[in-house]
This record gives structure tokens, sequence and C-alpha cells, in this order.
């Protein structure tokens, strides 16, 4: 009898910490209408980028114009950001700070350079870090041309597979406390893909 | 209502802007992209069944979320087809056995089973040398993180090599009487003193690789290439790789499976993280 | 002793009847928020707007004014699909003259669930100005002004 009163506390005791777990579970899910929103904050984010990337890019951008345009799309990213750049004929990876990415694509030695984007996507679900930020990684492909005057021509396809992060924040703006999701660009991998 | 309209048109809008100027390789290319296995993220949806062909997400409680169907769309196309290492029939009973109606298998990153290989490239002592690390998930803090849980390097394997025959060296078994003395000559310019070491003793690499990178003569260049292994599936073991290549079976696709029986499970981690 | 025991079921049998009910009443929630019919759903968006705007505090003056809205928005326009940098720098130029500073705030709703709305990041004016000529990306709209004394807009509110 006393074993049997002892399972039934122990079962009690089980379906307790089951109904925690659940209800942590539960407030820890943000609703999926709202993820959708964030996904998409994100995603506009890297689609910025992409269209900074593009003027960087281009020939027929002026020097003063680029050099703004490269201090908005550094600001996108976290501080110590990475591009690691890989190629079919290279396959270590060379690893180059944002800004130094950024300014070699602009110095590149062609007399017209056009990036184009492909109408491709991919999100990945957003996962918790240690310090609870949110980590996600969005996965673009650029298509890339550059001509130089004498007709030589250079062709390539690169997936770029970029990190974000995903933190609530506070602050204050004309006395009233705004919360807003802080999204930010990190780490990205970049590799030519023979598709 | 009228929020609603403006909301509309600007999705319109914003989806006729993009995509424009394609050309027909592009948009043949881009084909291929869909079809591609972008990220591990993907494999794991495609295989659970939770996003439909454009890869927009279904959440749980949708219709198709983890739908049969589904899955059985996705699955055979999951499989590396072109270097003909995995038998179409041992492929047909992995996905009848995971589909299985009455208990379904799904995946999980966070699956203590399943653990990543990176092959990276070091600098040893002033030389290339190349390493494989393996990495598991654990939870920490508020979230999870990565960790090396072992590595395998050739110049520590080589260090050691453990002559276990009857024809060992050994210190006698009255050395105590001798305040051990014998110790001088075991150890004195001895290349090999592990043998002098119990049975079941087993270097411990990631120690010893910490320690060379703290002491600076192991240094990281770069990462080569990355492979996962999924034992998260009872009596099975799959080897999830990247394939860049052309054509529609590219990605992350499954490179390698086995079914296991009996202990070949714990044979197979082994032979996987380089120890025999 | 027998009671004692069944007590102990039936607190078993409650607290796997509570488990179940939690279970479906979370189910019943997604299915709500499923609900994909257009018509309840702006009506949602519509009623949940109104219920912010009646507890927005009263010391802050937020003003319908149609026209203003209309003009920004015809800004937002024109810098987006300006031709050549040069008049889509004008045009910043211009609008630029409805705000108090160009260093006003700018906040960006990015949805609206059953609590406090989400924002993007908070910019200022000039720098969402600038956004809209590299990106081109015009897809909010204006959701709250609010003016100084001399009628300049000091704070927006925009919605994605």
């Amino acid at each position: 009898m006393k074993i049997k009163m002892k399972l039934n506390k122990y079962f009690l005791l089980v379906a307790f910490s089951l109904v925690a777990v659940f209800t942590v579970s539960a407030q820890d899910d943000v609703d999926p209408r709202r993820k959708q929103a964030i996904d998409s904050l994100a995603l506009e984010k890297v689609k910025d980028l992409s269209k900074y990337i593009s003027i960087i890019g281009d020939k027929k951008t002026q020097f003063s114009e680029a050099q703004r345009v490269m201090d908005r799309a550094e600001e996108l990213f976290a501080d110590d950001s990475e591009m690691g750049v890989s190629s079919l004929s290279r396959e270590e990876i060379t690893y180059y700070k944002v800004r130094e990415y950024f300014e070699r694509l602009m110095a590149l030695n062609y007399d017209k350079v056009t990036i184009k984007w492909y109408d491709i996507h991919y999100i990945s679900d957003l996962e918790k870090q240690p310090d609870g930020t949110y980590v996600g990684v969005i996965t673009i492909y650029q298509r890339f041309e550059g001509t130089s005057d004498d007709g030589l021509s250079y062709k390539d396809t690169t997936k770029k597979d970029i990190t974000i992060y995903v933190k609530k924040k506070e602050t204050q703006i004309a006395g009233r406390t705004i919360e807003f999701w802080d999204v930010l660009l990190g780490d990205v991998r970049v590799t030519e893909t023979s598709a | 209502m009228r929020i609603l309209a403006i909301l509309s048109l600007t999705i319109l809008c914003f989806h006729t802007s993009v995509g424009q100027g394609l050309t027909d390789e592009m948009k043949d290319t881009e084909e291929k992209l869909y079809a591609s296995t972008k990220q591990i993220n993907q494999f794991l949806r495609r295989f659970n069944g939770e996003e439909d062909e454009e890869g927009n997400r279904y959440y749980s409680g949708d219709k198709k979320y983890r739908d049969d169907g589904l899955r059985k769309k996705y699955l055979p196309v999951l499989f590396d087809k072109e270097t003909g290492y995995i038998s179409e029939t041992v492929a047909k009973d992995f996905i009848k056995e995971v589909t299985d109606k009455r208990n379904p298998e799904f995946l999980d990153l966070h699956d203590k089973e399943m653990f990543a290989e990176v092959s990276a490239i070091f600098t040893y002592k002033g030389k290339e040398t190349s390493a494989l690390l393996y990495m598991k998930m654990q939870q920490q803090g508020l979230g999870y993180e990565w960790v090396i849980d072992d590595v395998a390097f050739d110049p520590f394997k080589k260090l050691y090599k453990k002559d276990t025959s009857e024809a060992k060296r050994f210190m006698h078994p009255m050395s105590h009487e001798l305040g051990f003395m014998t110790l001088r000559k075991a150890l004195q310019n001895e290349k090999y003193p592990e043998q002098f070491t119990p049975r079941e003793y087993q270097p411990d690499y990631l120690t010893l690789f910490l320690f060379e990178l703290k002491a600076g003569n192991l240094k990281f260049k770069t990462v080569k290439n990355v492979k996962f292994h999924f034992f998260t599936i009872d009596n099975w073991y799959f080897e999830l790789s990247n394939f860049n290549r052309p054509g529609y079976n590219t990605g992350w696709l499954i490179s390698n499976l086995t079914k296991l029986e009996g202990n070949q499970k714990q044979m197979m981690k082994d032979y996987i993280y380089d120890k025999n | 002793m027998k009671s004692n025991k069944l007590k102990f079921y039936t607190l078993n049998g409650v607290l796997l009847l509570a488990l179940v009910v939690g279970f479906s009443s979370c189910k019943n929630k997604k299915k709500m928020s499923d609900i994909s019919d257009p018509n309840t759903v702006g009506q949602q968006i519509e009623e949940e707007l109104e219920e912010t705007e009646e507890e927005i505090p009263e010391e802050r003056v937020a003003v319908k004014e149609p026209t203003k809205s209309e003009r920004l928005e015809n800004y937002f326009q024109a810098i987006a699909q300006a031709s050549s940098t040069a008049s889509a720098n004008s045009s910043i130029s211009e609008a630029l003259t409805m705000f108090s500073n160009p260093n006003a705030p700018v906040l960006i709703v990015i949805y609206r669930g059953s609590g406090n709305p989400d924002y993007d990041e908070p910019t200022t004016i000039k720098k969402y100005l600038e956004y809209l000529k590299d990106t081109k990306n015009n897809k909010a709209v204006v959701e709250e002004m609010v003016l100084d004394d001399y009628g300049k807009i000091k704070e927006l509110v925009l919605k994605k």
C-alpha cells in the first residue's frame, strides 16, 4: 500500500513538472504571426544589403556616394563581422572585414559591373544563443557580371549565407519607452555555386 | 479595409519589383536553386515536412505541418543520387520507416545524437596540417552553442603508439622495493613512454590540441569542409554532405546511409571519431 | 486508506484533464489566428488600430491631417522612384522642410499583436529618406505625425 502511495506521489510530481514545462515553452514561443513579421524585417535588411552592394559595385556610382552607401551598409552589421569567401577554383576560405569587402568590390578592375539578385531566398529558424539573442541565417544568391572595354568578361553566381541577430531592445523617444527589434547582420559566408 | 487594400497593393508592388531583368539563363539557374537544399535547416524542414515547395514555413497547427504526403514527396529528393553510395532499396526502407504512420520519425537540430565533423586547416609548428574537429550542440545560458567535442589530428596519433604485446617494455613487479628506481630507465630517452601506462589508458587528443593552441604551436587557418552525422533515428546512421555541382540534386543531401544492428552504432561512432 | 487512494486517482485525473484542456485551448487559439477571411482580418486590424489610438496619452498632440501625410507620402514615392541621384536629393531637401529638424525621430511599426506594437530600430527622417533613395523600398505608410508649435513634424510613425 505504501509503495502504491509513493508511486502516486511520483505520478503527481511528474504531472506537475509536465505542466510547468508546457507553460514555460508556451511563454517562450513567439507567436507565428509575430515570427513572420520578424522574419520579413530580417529579410528586408538582407535585401537592403543586396541593394547597397549593387550600388557600391556599379561603376557609375560616384565616389562620395559610394562612400556614403558603404557607411550605410556597414551600419547593418554587428561589429567585427567578416565575409568568408571561397570560389570553385579556390576552395579555401579567405576572410575579409565587411568594409574591406565593400572596398575591394568598388575597386574591381572592370569597366562595367552588373550585380543582380536571384528572386530567391531562404530564411532559417531563429535559434536562441546563450545570451538570449536570436540568431538565424538568410541565404540569397547573387549574379555578378564584370566586363572590360576590351571585351573580356567574367560571370559568376555566388551563394551568400548571412547571419542575422535579432534582439528586443528598448529606447527612449520623446519621453516614452519604445520597444523595438534590433536586427543586425553578422558573418557572411560567400560560396561560388556551379548551378 | 483601406489598410488592407494598401497592404496588399504594397505587397504586389514589392513582388513585381524583384526578379526583374533576369535573363533566361538566370531563370533556369533559379529553378535549380529552388530545388537545391540550401541550408541544413532546409534539410531538416524538408525531412520533417515543415515547409512548402517554395520554402515557406509551416507552423505546428497548420494543416500541412509534418504532413505525411508532403514528407513522402520530399524525402526521396534528399539523397545524393549522383555518386552512387546509397542503395535504392536501403533508401526506400529508410523512408518507409521514418514515415511509418504509427511511429513517424522526425529530426531535431538539438538532438544529442547528431554532430558535425569539420575538416579544418591549421599550421602546426609552422607546417600546414589538417585536423578533424567533432562539434556538438550544447545547451548554455538562455540558448544553445556549438562546442568542440573531440579532435582527430594525425601528428598526435603518430605520437602515441601503444605497444600492448607481450614483448612490450615494462617496469618489473619488484620495482617498489627499489624505490621505483626503474623509472629512470623507463622514461629517459624513451620515445613511447605510454607503454608504461595502464592497458585502458587513452590519450586525450582534445586536451593536447588545446594545449598546443595555448602554447602557440598550433594556429587556426581555415575550414575546408563540413559534414554531419545523424544517429538520431533508431537503428540507422546517415551522413549529410553538401554537394555544390550543376543540376537539381544539389545542396545538403544524405551522402551515406546504413542500417545498424547490434553494437554497430558504437563501432560506427568510433570509426567516425577515428578511434580504433 | 482506500479513500485516500481514490483521492489520488481523482487528483491525477483532474491534472490530466487540465493538461488536455490546456492543450486543446492552445489549439483553438491557433485556429483562431489562422482565420484568413480578409474581411475579418481587416476588421480585426481596424479594431486593433482604434484601440491603440484611444490609448495614446493626452499630452501628445496627434493630429490627423490627411493632406500633410499625403504630401509626405508623395515625397516618399518621388524619392524612391527618382530617375537620378540629383532629383532624389532635391526631393529629400524639399521633404525635410516639412520637419522641425533632420533628426526628427521616425518609428516604424512592423507588427501589431495584442500588446504594444513591435517596431523596427528607430531612425531619423534624414536617414529614412536616404534609405528610400538607396533601396527604393517604399513600403511604409504614414500612420501618425506629431507636430510642433509651428506645424512642422517633430515625430513620425510609419507602418510597414
